[in-house]
């Protein structure tokens, strides 16, 4: 008897045991085709690119790749238009991404009213995200033109402006011309994403806090904000890794120009390595810049996670 | 007071979008035109004399075809690779612990903070040795690497909404697993899928870095460094010819979403509100 037990006991371990084995073997079967294409696509050119940083690689002759005692960093770190080029990148990430913010944040609370055909006037203003960056750089390209531009058609007829302004053209108002395309493209993900957030802060919660004799500002500022500080981190956080590799408007736009006013830093890294086929030294501008983004992000998600609440 | 209220918001937001949306509106009324009316001020509100000639330019110019071809060609691939790819992987995200589970999952999200251009220099080098520069699964390993990561997180914010007594009922009727996954599951998170699959479609769609660099050979251009390295070099100045290519490279991407807009809204949305 005690064996016969015993011996089922195994048998049953043994199968539940060869289940949980399957269910292993299933999960992780499903993860492989994603995993390589991962590996393959990133993981291995990350570890290559921090590789090559090290040493001497032209593109015009890859052959032979020697040690060359962190040149590469040095060169970089030596360069004056490698900070030039990352303080224009902090510019333009920082205006493009905090005016996004504010037009996405006042379109979704103005569509967070009681207003009928929210879903069309959603689906209108959402039109400009799905259009391709470069295509997005050539209409602007053509709306801010010096000579038959509307923008400058319009600004003179209001009479805001006497002579026609070289938008593209002038160091000026380059990089001014590139946020102005970047917003109108970004302000749509931003307005969806945070007006999804909305939708989810609780009734009862704006309730209480109206019974409480709380105006509009103090609900949006103490309850709303707060209740939607989550959605707002990622949204923000992921435009900003966004726009730190901002390059199709940059190239089509102003190719950079002009004299190096929108010189940002997808600009010098392609130019160090594919212009002046200093591969190593694109490796060590990149490696910098990896380092950066992700100390920024870890700081970044600790701040702001002070003024979050869970409406859950 | 309250209808007031109404009234202005329905005034602001009509306004905003007409303002709002008014490059999208220049950029077709521009593609009617004929460059002597386009070089003349005041400019045209609606066009007077609507033509078709910049179409038939446009469309007539084989290389314009080609690149519509090998977009919409590396497009597909990457929509088809992704969507298979990012099914798979965010089931087992949802359903099943295993060792290392949750570090993959969040390798997977953190792939999206790599810049382009950093892999770009790498990849670049790899590919040149593979031969694989100027060939179509260059660009589609690129663009499928982009939008692995959000479909994968898209796609399990679906499945987490599933409950789980169906596999159970599933495989109390005899289903094995991967029928259950593709007979029972898959066609309950197919808003999710139609998301995931538009959203590829358009990432492939705007590329333009990987295009650019990956492919030096005309015949194998894609659509968006096509235009940008042709049209805007050789007629600088064409600009109605400009905006019709303009057009032809927004009409797919603009038709997609219209038609889709429920699904795409839906599925961006899961992934942030959540997470």
């Amino acid at each position: 008897m005690k064996l016969a037990s015993v011996l089922n006991n195994r048998i049953n371990g043994n199968r539940y045991r060869s289940k949980v084995m399957k269910d292993k073997a299933f999960a992780v079967s499903l993860v492989v085709p994603a995993l390589i294409m991962l590996i393959l696509t990133i993981i291995i050119p990350v570890i290559s690119v921090v590789r090559m940083s090290f040493f001497e690689y032209n593109l015009l002759h890859m052959d032979k790749a020697p040690w060359n005692n962190f040149d590469n960093y040095i060169s970089v770190l030596k360069d004056k238009e490698f900070y030039l080029s990352f303080l224009r990148t902090i510019t333009y990430v920082f205006s493009t991404v905090g005016l996004a913010f504010i037009t996405g944040l006042i379109f979704a609370l103005l569509l967070n009213t009681e207003i009928k055909g929210k879903n069309l006037f959603r689906g209108a203003l959402f039109l400009p995200w799905t259009m391709p960056q470069v295509i997005i750089a050539i209409v602007w390209m053509w709306m801010l033109q010096t000579d038959y531009g509307i923008m400058n058609y319009v600004l003179k007829s209001l009479h805001l402006i006497q002579e026609n302004i070289n938008w593209v053209g002038d160091p000026k108002t380059a990089m001014l011309s590139v946020i102005i395309a970047t917003v109108w493209k970004q302000m749509s993900i931003m307005m969806v994403i945070i007006l999804a957030g909305l939708q989810t802060v609780p009734a009862e919660l704006k309730e209480a806090a109206l019974m409480d004799g709380a105006n509009a500002f103090q609900r949006f500022w103490n309850v709303i904000l707060p209740s939607i500080m989550s959605v707002i981190k990622t949204v923000t956080l992921t435009q900003i890794i966004i726009n730190f590799q901002m390059f199709g408007l940059f190239y089509t736009m102003t190719g950079g120009g002009p004299v190096d006013a929108t010189s940002v830093l997808s600009i010098y890294t392609h130019e160090a390595a594919f212009m002046s086929f200093n591969m190593g030294k694109g490796a060590a501008v990149g490696v910098t810049w990896l380092l950066f983004l992700i100390g920024f992000a870890a700081l970044y998600n600790k701040v702001l996670s002070r003024k979050e609440i869970y409406a859950d | 007071m309250k209808q007031k209220n109404t009234v202005l918001s329905y005034v602001l937001i009509i306004a905003f979008c007409i303002l709002f949306l008014f490059p999208i509106y220049w950029m077709l009324s521009t593609s009617f035109k004929t460059n002597d009316v386009i070089m003349k001020l005041p400019p045209q509100w609606i066009p007077r004399a609507p033509t078709l000639q910049n179409y038939l330019n446009v469309f007539g110019d084989n290389k314009f075809l080609t690149f519509y071809k090998n977009s919409i060609i590396v497009s597909l691939s990457t929509t088809v690779t992704s969507l298979i790819l990012a099914v798979l992987a965010s089931y087992s995200f949802s359903r099943f612990k295993f060792f290392g589970s949750n570090a993959i999952q969040m390798v997977f999200l953190s792939t999206q903070m790599f810049p382009a251009m950093v892999l770009l220099i790498a990849m670049y080098t790899m590919y040149r040795q593979l031969n694989l520069i100027n060939t179509y699964t260059a660009l589609v390993l690129a663009c499928t690497t982009k939008a692995l990561p959000l479909s994968v997180w898209v796609l399990k914010g679906f499945y987490d909404g599933i409950p789980r007594d169906l596999e159970e009922a599933a495989s109390i009727d005899g289903c094995g697993r991967y029928e259950t996954l593709f007979k029972v599951i898959l066609p309950l998170i197919k808003p999710g899928a139609l998301a995931v699959a538009i959203y590829a479609f358009l990432v492939s769609w705007d590329d333009f870095l990987w295009g650019l660099t990956l492919v030096n050979k005309l015949e194998m251009r894609t659509l968006t460094p096509g235009i940008s390295l042709t049209y805007l070099g050789e007629f600088s100045y064409d600009w109605a010819k400009v905006m019709t290519a303009a057009v032809g490279a927004s009409v797919p991407v603009l038709t997609a979403f219209i038609f889709m807009q429920k699904y795409m809204i839906s599925g961006l949305t899961v992934g942030a509100v959540k997470g």
